[in-house]
Order: structure tokens, then C-alpha cells, then sequence
């Protein structure tokens, strides 16, 4: 087990190393002198090198490289070019609202599509599980920003006051004012992601209720709860726990969509708005934080599918990836 | 997956019948049989009809749509005679808009899934075919990091910095429609990938890629000649699947702003310019074209789960 932790642990920082990485190539490679920018358009050619040493510009590929590197990992991300407050500050005020989001919508959406894939895949054929799988369907396809435009129409202009429709308070001031700005966002952030785990679940059970060692259970007369809480679910879970680990990207893709049109103070909204006002030092903090936030949830959610089933671990000692299954 | 790697003990007798060595099997004959799964069911009847639907959005618009771009004096009217689908705060038909919308998307996806089938059909199949050494050790652990990074957030940085310096790539000026095609082509990568490298660890083992060794054809030519003709039944529904993801995605990148810029059309910015006048009770401005837009996203998936049934025949039982 130690050894899965830490080569997870690894992995992870791997994959950060490669988004920082790619982050670097790309800003570095786009045309633009981002000291120019920062410097404004009658900046004198002084005044420009000065802020191009200031920003670590001025070295060479692999120098600028370490720097950028370096200064990411102490947390230094540099200056806003609008508002001239550090980028880190900036993130980490805009980070309670997505977090919360993210992880609320995933609390929310993993229960609830846990018990339907599991009944739905119970119950293959029946009614029950016709309608899970249409609905679903139909809800894993509804456009989350165009499930979100319609919720504003309906509770912005035909049914005003029952939920809010837009803004954010913090959980520390209002509680209760929280979870209301919640209800529409996090709706609309967990219905594609109950729908992913519902289907994934639906399938693998219907796969584990037709193995030798549920066949088993049922001759040593376990009741059918049993049968599929028991023996089929925990062998049926492995597939549903990547999707969830997988989805995640959906999720953090999501919260971009749900704070634009929610207008909720979070990381995504900063991101757009500083891509629009060509603020980089801001938009790559914001790319970095989401990056990092990603990666730590994929990990908790690898671990903890580890300590559910041991058969994570076997593979691992095999070296099986999980994802071939 | 596991399960298609490992071939079924042989039999002591095998029954004449089954046996595919002696009767080689017909070129794509897997296709026609996705062909017969999509119509086999009601869901999936419905899905195509969906698609069919869009499809007509496409085609109609185009002949009798009328100019997308241009303007008139009813602002923000709601749907009528006149005007289909209503028209928006310049007076431009939404129906227009959409229809024209509904084509660019469909092109966007289209050439994404393709670009990305072309690169990841190659990878996946050396990486089969050499399974278990460091070629396919390679290859797949790149995917793998692909995989694990939160893709839109890359497409949005990717789209976002390359506004920012005039829609160059690398110093090439490249279209934003281009740049789309690749963000989205490059999120499909990893799954073409690992279909292609399974079904060519199944095909490898076959008799007639034995036979091709044995008298001496080129690994080049049986991967890229033989194989790859069994290998596409799989890939080309995965394709399928992954198009309601690209129209999707497209849509999504759009509707952030990042995608293809106004006054063009396409299902996300009109969403985009919409979202301005849900407080104005512009209903039909956002309602239509995201009903478009989602009425071949379900189709798609409806026809794509027919497909992944047909895939994984175990199921069907």
C-alpha cells in the first residue's frame, strides 16, 4: 500500500511538472512581448528591458525555464497586470467559491448515481432500468450551459425569489446564504456527472451479476440485497470509482461554465476574464491552481478507491493499470 | 478490455464452422453489423432520427435559411412567420444563425474527430502491436499525462493565449477554427488510442498476421495494411461517440468566447450572445439553438449506445 501511495504521489507531481511544462511552451512560444504588455504602450525601451530582467525574461530558454519553475513552486506567480496585486493572492480569494463548487457537486452526484447505476443494473430490462438509462442519456447530453441559461430564465424571470439565480456568498458569513447561491450551480455541475456514474455503474454491475462468484453467493442463499450490495457492487465499483477520478475533468470544466453564467466569484471566471483582458501572469495562475486542484482530487479519489478494493492494489503489484480494465 | 486480450483456449477438435483461419473474414464486414445494431432498436431509431433532424437544420438552412449576417429593423422578435426562430438584439434571423451555426459546428467536430483519429489510429496501433515493450510503454504513457490533465482547462489556456497574440500557433497565423479542431482533437487522442491498441493485441495474435510474418511482409505493412483494416470496426464507433463530445466541446469553448468569433455563427457564441438577453425575456434566443444543439447531442449518444451494446455483445444477453 505504501508503495502505491508513493507512486501515485509521483505520478501526480509528474503530471504537474508536464502542465507547468506545457503552460511555459506555449506562453513562451506565443508571439508578444509579455514585458511590453506589462509596460503599457508608451513605455520607453529603459523601461521595458528593466521590467523584462524584473520578470525573469531576459535568460536563456533553459534559465527562463528553472526561474518560471523555481518561483512557481515558492508561490510566487507574479503580478496582475491590471489590478498589480500578486497573482497568488488573487487566486487564493477567487478559490473557496470553485472549490466548494466542485467538491460539493461531487458529494452530491456520487451517492445519488451510485444508487441508480446500482439498481438500474439490478434490475437490467425492467422499466426501472429503461428509465435510468433515457434519463441519464438525456441528462448526460443536456448542454450544462444551456441547462444553466434555462434554470436563469425560469428562476430569473418566471419564478423570481425562490432561489437566487446569480452571485456568491461566502460560507463563513452566511451560511445559509451559501447553500441557496448552491442549489442552481451545483445542479447543474452534478447532473451530467450523476448520469457518468450511473451509466459506468449500470454496466460493470450487470457484468458482475453475471460472474461465477455472484452465482455463488446466490446458492449460499444470500438474499438478493445482499447479492448486490454485498458481493456484486464492490466488485462492480472499480470502473465507476476511474470514471469518477476521470470526470473530474468535466467537473473542473463545468465550474468554468457554472460561474460564468451564475456570475459567481470563483477561479474560472477570473480565468476567462483575464484571458479576455490578456492579463497572463493572472490566467496562468489561475491554469496552475485549477491544474494543481485537479490533480490533488485525482488523487484522493485513486487512494481512496485503493483502500475500497483491494484489488486495486493486486493489480497494482502486477502492474496492471486500472485503466485497462 | 482485459477479456479481448485473451484468446479462448483452443479445443481439441475444432468444429469446422468456426473456424476464421481457413474462411478469411470479409473486409469491415464488422461495420455492416453496427450498420444492423443501429436500426435494431427503438432508442437508437429515435437517436438516428435526431441526427437526421439536425442534419435537416443543416441542410435547410442552408438553401432557404437566408444570410445569417444579415441585419434588419425587428430587434429582439419573438419566433413568427417572419422569422422562424425569432431574431436577435442586431435583427439577424436566429434561424439563420442557427442553422449556419449548426454547419460550422458540425464541420468543427467533424475535422477534429478525423485529425484526431489520424493521429491516434497510427500511435494506438504500433503501440498494439508492439505491446509490452518500450514503444508501446511510451506512446501510452504520453496519452496517459494527456488523460490525466483537465483538458478544456488546456484548450481555454491554449485559445486564450493564442488570441492574445493574434491567432498565431508557433508563430504559424492559423484560424481560430483551426485552433479548435486541434484543442478538441487533441482531448481525443487517449481513447482512439486505446481502442486501436486493443483490437491490434487481438489482431496480431490472428492467424493470417502469423501467415504475413511467416512469409516475410514488412511489420509496416501488416500493421498499417492488414491490420488496420480490422482495427477500424472499433475505432470508427469510438469515433462516433467522441462526435457528440467534440460538438459539445466546440460548443462549450464558444460559449466562453474562446471559440470562433462573432459575427460568424456557431451553436456556442450564439448561446454566448444570448446569454445577454435571458433578463429581457428573450426566451427563443437561447432556448432554439441550444435545443438544436442538444437534440444532436442526444441523438448521437442515443445511436452511440447501440453502438458500445453492439461492441460488448456479452451485454446483450
Amino acid at each position: 500500500m505504501a508503495g502505491y501511495v508513493v507512486r501515485r504521489v509521483i505520478g501526480s507531481f509528474v503530471v504537474l511538472l508536464a502542465v507547468a511544462t506545457l503552460v511555459f511552451v506555449l506562453v513562451d512560444f506565443a508571439p508578444g512581448d509579455p514585458a511590453r504588455i506589462y509596460a503599457g504602450a508608451d513605455a520607453t525601451e529603459e523601461d521595458v528591458a528593466a521590467i523584462r530582467t524584473l520578470m525573469g525574461l531576459d535568460g536563456s530558454l533553459p534559465e527562463r525555464y528553472l526561474t518560471y519553475l523555481s518561483n512557481a513552486i515558492t508561490g510566487d506567480l507574479g503580478q496582475s497586470i491590471f489590478t498589480g496585486r500578486d497573482v497568488l493572492t488573487e487566486v487564493v480569494e477567487r478559490a473557496p467559491a470553485t472549490l466548494e463548487l466542485a467538491i460539493v457537486a461531487l458529494i452530491v452526484a456520487t451517492p445519488i448515481g451510485i444508487a441508480l447505476g446500482r439498481l438500474a443494473g439490478a434490475r437490467y430490462g425492467s422499466k426501472l432500468d429503461t428509465a435510468v438509462r433515457v434519463g441519464t442519456l438525456v441528462s448526460f447530453s443536456i448542454p450544462g450551459f444551456w441547462l444553466a441559461l434555462l434554470l436563469l430564465f425560469l428562476f430569473g424571470l418566471y419564478l423570481p425569489g425562490i432561489v437566487p439565480t446569480g452571485g456568491w456568498v461566502p460560507l463563513t458569513e452566511d451560511p445559509w446564504g451559501n447553500v441557496q447561491h448552491m442549489i442552481l450551480p451545483v445542479l447543474v455541475l452534478a447532473l451530467p456527472y450523476v448520469a457518468m456514474i450511473a451509466r459506468t455503474l449500470r454496466v460493470s454491475m450487470l457484468d458482475a451479476l453475471g460472474r461465477d462468484y455472484v452465482m455463488f453467493a446466490r446458492a449460499m442463499s444470500l438474499s438478493p440485497r445482499e447479492v448486490n450490495g454485498q458481493v456484486a457492487l464492490p466488485n462492480a465499483i472499480i470502473p465507476t470509482a476511474t470514471v469518477i477520478g476521470l470526470a473530474l475533468a468535466y467537473l473542473i470544466g463545468g465550474t468554468v461554465i457554472v460561474e460564468v453564467v451564475f456570475t459567481i466569484p470563483g477561479i474560472g471566471q477570473l480565468m476567462i476574464d483575464s484571458f479576455e483582458k490578456q492579463d497572463f501572469p493572472l490566467a496562468i495562475g489561475c491554469t496552475l491552481f485549477i491544474a494543481l486542484f485537479c490533480v490533488v482530487l485525482n488523487l484522493v479519489v485513486d487512494l481512496l478507491y485503493a483502500v475500497i478494493n483491494p484489488r486495486v492494489r493486486e493489480l497494482y503489484r502486477q502492474r496492471v493499470s486500472v485503466r485497462d480494465l | 478490455m482485459a477479456s479481448t486480450s485473451t484468446s479462448p483456449a483452443p479445443a481439441m477438435v475444432p468444429p469446422p464452422v468456426e473456424t476464421t483461419a481457413a474462411v478469411p473474414r470479409p473486409r469491415l464486414a464488422g461495420l455492416r453489423s453496427f450498420g444492423q445494431a443501429v436500426v435494431a432498436t427503438w432508442s437508437s431509431r429515435i437517436g438516428l432520427l435526431l441526427i437526421v433532424v439536425y442534419l435537416a437544420v443543416v441542410v435547410v438552412g442552408l438553401f432557404v435559411g437566408g444570410d445569417p449576417l444579415a441585419q434588419g429593423d425587428d430587434i429582439l422578435a419573438p419566433p413568427g412567420a417572419e422569422h422562424l426562430f425569432g431574431t436577435d438584439q442586431l435583427g439577424r434571423d436566429i434561424f439563420a444563425r442557427t442553422a449556419a451555426g449548426a454547419r460550422l459546428s458540425l464541420a468543427v467536430a467533424l475535422a477534429s474527430v478525423v485529425l484526431g483519429l489520424a493521429v491516434a489510429m497510427p500511435l494506438g496501433m504500433v503501440a498494439g502491436y508492439f505491446a509490452r515493450t518500450w514503444i508501446d510503454e511510451l506512446i501510452m504513457r504520453c496519452l496517459d499525462v494527456i488523460m490525466a490533465l483537465p483538458l478544456f482547462i488546456l484548450g481555454v489556456v491554449f485559445l486564450g493565449l493564442s488570441r492574445g497574440s493574434g491567432g498565431t500557433i508557433l508563430g504559424v497565423p492559423t484560424p481560430v477554427e483551426v485552433q479548435v479542431v486541434i484543442v478538441i482533437a487533441i482531448t481525443t487522442l487517449p481513447k482512439f488510442a486505446r481502442v486501436a491498441r486493443a483490437a491490434t493485441m487481438v489482431e496480431r495474435e490472428e492467424d493470417y498476421a502469423d501467415s504475413l510474418r511467416v512469409i516475410g511482409v514488412s511489420r509496416f505493412r501488416i500493421i498499417f495494411g492488414e491490420i488496420s483494416i480490422n482495427v477500424l470496426p472499433p475505432v470508427l464507433v469510438q469515433a462516433f461517440l467522441w462526435m457528440a463530445v467534440a460538438i459539445f466541446a466546440e460548443a462549450a469553448l464558444s460559449f466562453l468566447g474562446l471559440g470562433v468569433q462573432a459575427p460568424d455563427p456557431t451553436l456556442g457564441n450564439l448561446l454566448h450572445d444570448a446569454r445577454n438577453y435571458v433578463l429581457h425575456g428573450a426566451w427563443w434566443y437561447s432556448v432554439l439553438p441550444g435545443a438544436v444543439l442538444m437534440i444532436v447531442i442526444v441523438g448521437l449518444n442515443l445511436v452511440g449506445d447501440a453502438l458500445t451494446d453492439r461492441l460488448s455483445p456479452q451485454l446483450r444477453d
